[in-house]
């Protein structure tokens, strides 16, 4: 069992989904937890109350990671709270697919890419500024960054260039003994766009045939994924996309 | 960590190997030391395990022979029942131009490194237990382009593509299939014969300034041999401080 005692984590996006999965794995590893939502409070408040019940201390701070200010603010008061910064997950994003080419616009390509890209850049810039000496950055892409999937252009075009920036700040950084990680999930069932078991059922046939153990993810196979990029087994491990995808080829 | 699991690990008896069959052990696995011709080393570290309170045997085959292999899993499945997990650490590397490359360098580089790795897996995907999990040894050389290392690299790629094609086809069983990229790494094999300034321009392309070491290798193995990594199949994952 890896043990994340002594440490603060900071997960943007993560009153709900992937996001509360991972902060809910490292409060039960024993780090004390930084939540983040943008408008969800309730949800944020029921994460809140989860991660409090494993003894670990825990805020919940509100900011749009579309605007650099408040992802500076959320930052400052998670300092304020814990006095520092161990591991930072940049989550927060949102999904939009089944959107041709021919067909977006340029709003659905501000606010996708305001979201998505603007804010997992500023997110990891002030990751770099304020997180502890061998602490750690981890930035959640998309499968679809690796096997690009019609209609998912806008979408995938926002979580493909953060991959570079891990690319480039790994170099940067790693004297400090931070490492720098992607990780690169497959579509996460009972999550996001995949909330409703209904929804997309031709996007999930094709992406359930894709993959030769026939399921999409669960939020946990992420957020094993992340406890191994947050804890000592990963300490040599940086500047690397990991896909969690059960060999699937989509 | 890797309770009950057991684990085969090729050419175990020394250098990064021997560290991974330390560190699964520690982990609680039941460990195989395969060695080909270090039978006093895998025994001494046989020796070493069980003196630290877990459970090791040392089996001696060569990798590059079908038959042996054949006769290393009837041998390791019946002594502990079963194997659920392979590492192919087994490897040889020779560093030379190009033009000076024999074709015994070629051919043995090739036997140990792509046919070791075909070979245990030709046994693994009927005879690994099912959810089994398959640990695969390339090397961040083949993003780095070094002079002298052309043909260790070409049969590194040629492994993470077996890895790649082998994880579809075991997946319906559970197991799972990836490989790791060591960066430059402290052992004897790496160090030995090379003057302190190759070694500090290695270890400086580093993003940590400093050469792995055997430890930094295992901890992924044990991470990658465990079940919390079953979602991760077909993966490369490098382990070089950021280097590549």
């Amino acid at each position: 069992m890896n043990s994340l005692k002594g440490k603060t984590a900071l997960i943007t996006g993560s009153a709900r989904g992937l996001g509360k999965a991972i902060a809910e794995r490292y409060a039960a590893l024993g780090a004390d937890i930084v939540i983040n939502y943008s408008k969800d409070r309730a949800s944020a408040d029921e994460a809140v109350s989860n991660i409090k019940a494993m003894n670990v201390k825990v805020i919940a701070v509100q900011a749009d990671v579309s605007k650099p200010a408040q992802i500076e603010k959320l930052f400052n008061e998670a300092k304020a709270a814990f006095g520092k910064i161990d591991i930072i997950v940049a989550n927060a994003g949102i999904e939009m697919v089944e959107v041709p080419v021919t067909d977006f616009t340029e709003e659905q390509f501000d606010r996708v890419f305001s979201i998505n890209t603007k804010g997992s850049y500023f997110t990891i810039q002030q990751a770099a500024r304020h997180v502890s000496d061998n602490g750690r950055i981890i930035y959640i892409a998309s499968s679809t960054t690796s096997f690009p999937v019609p209609g998912m252009a806008v979408y995938g075009g926002s979580k493909t260039t953060p991959r570079y920036l891990v690319d480039i700040l790994a170099k940067e950084i790693g004297h400090r003994g931070v490492t720098v990680n992607s990780i690169i999930p497959f579509a996460v069932d009972h999550s996001g766009i995949f909330a409703d078991p209904a929804a997309y059922p031709d996007l999930r046939k094709q992406l359930l045939d894709s993959c030769p153990m026939h399921r999409l993810a669960e939020v946990e196979d992420v957020a094993n994924v992340a406890e191994f990029f947050a804890s000592d087994l990963s300490s040599f491990v940086s500047g690397q996309h990991l896909l969690v995808n059960g060999a699937a080829t989509n | 960590m890797l309770h009950e699991k057991v684990i085969l690990v090729t050419g175990a008896s020394r250098g990064i190997g021997a560290t991974i069959a330390r560190a699964l052990a520690t982990a609680g696995a039941k460990v195989i030391v395969n060695y080909a011709g270090g039978k006093e080393l895998a025994e001494q570290l046989v020796t070493g395990i069980r003196q630290a309170g877990g459970e090791a045997v040392a089996l001696q085959a060569d990798v590059s022979q079908p038959d042996q292999v054949k006769n290393l899993f009837d041998a390791a499945i019946a002594y502990y029942g079963r194997i659920d997990v392979l590492v192919n650490n087994a490897g040889i590397m020779i560093t030379k131009l190009l033009k000076d490359t024999t074709d015994e360098d070629f051919t043995r580089q090739f036997d140990v490194n792509v046919r070791g790795t075909f070979n245990t897996m030709r046994e693994a995907a009927t005879r690994l237990a099912d959810k089994g999990s398959i640990i695969n040894f390339s090397t961040s050389v083949n993003r780095l382009m070094l002079p002298a290392y052309s043909t260790y690299a070409a049969t590194k790629a040629a492994v993470e593509q077996l890895t790649r094609v082998f994880a579809k086809e075991v997946g319906a069983r559970g197991i799972n299939v990836n490989s790791v990229s060591p960066g430059p790494t402290n052992t004897e094999l790496f160090t030995k014969g090379k003057p302190k300034e190759v070694i500090d321009r290695l270890a400086g392309l580093s993003a940590f300034g400093r050469l792995g070491e055997p430890e930094d290798t295992a901890r992924v193995v044990v991470f990658l041999a465990g079940d919390e990594a079953k979602w991760i199949s077909a993966q490369n994952i490098g382990i070089n401080g950021g280097m590549a």
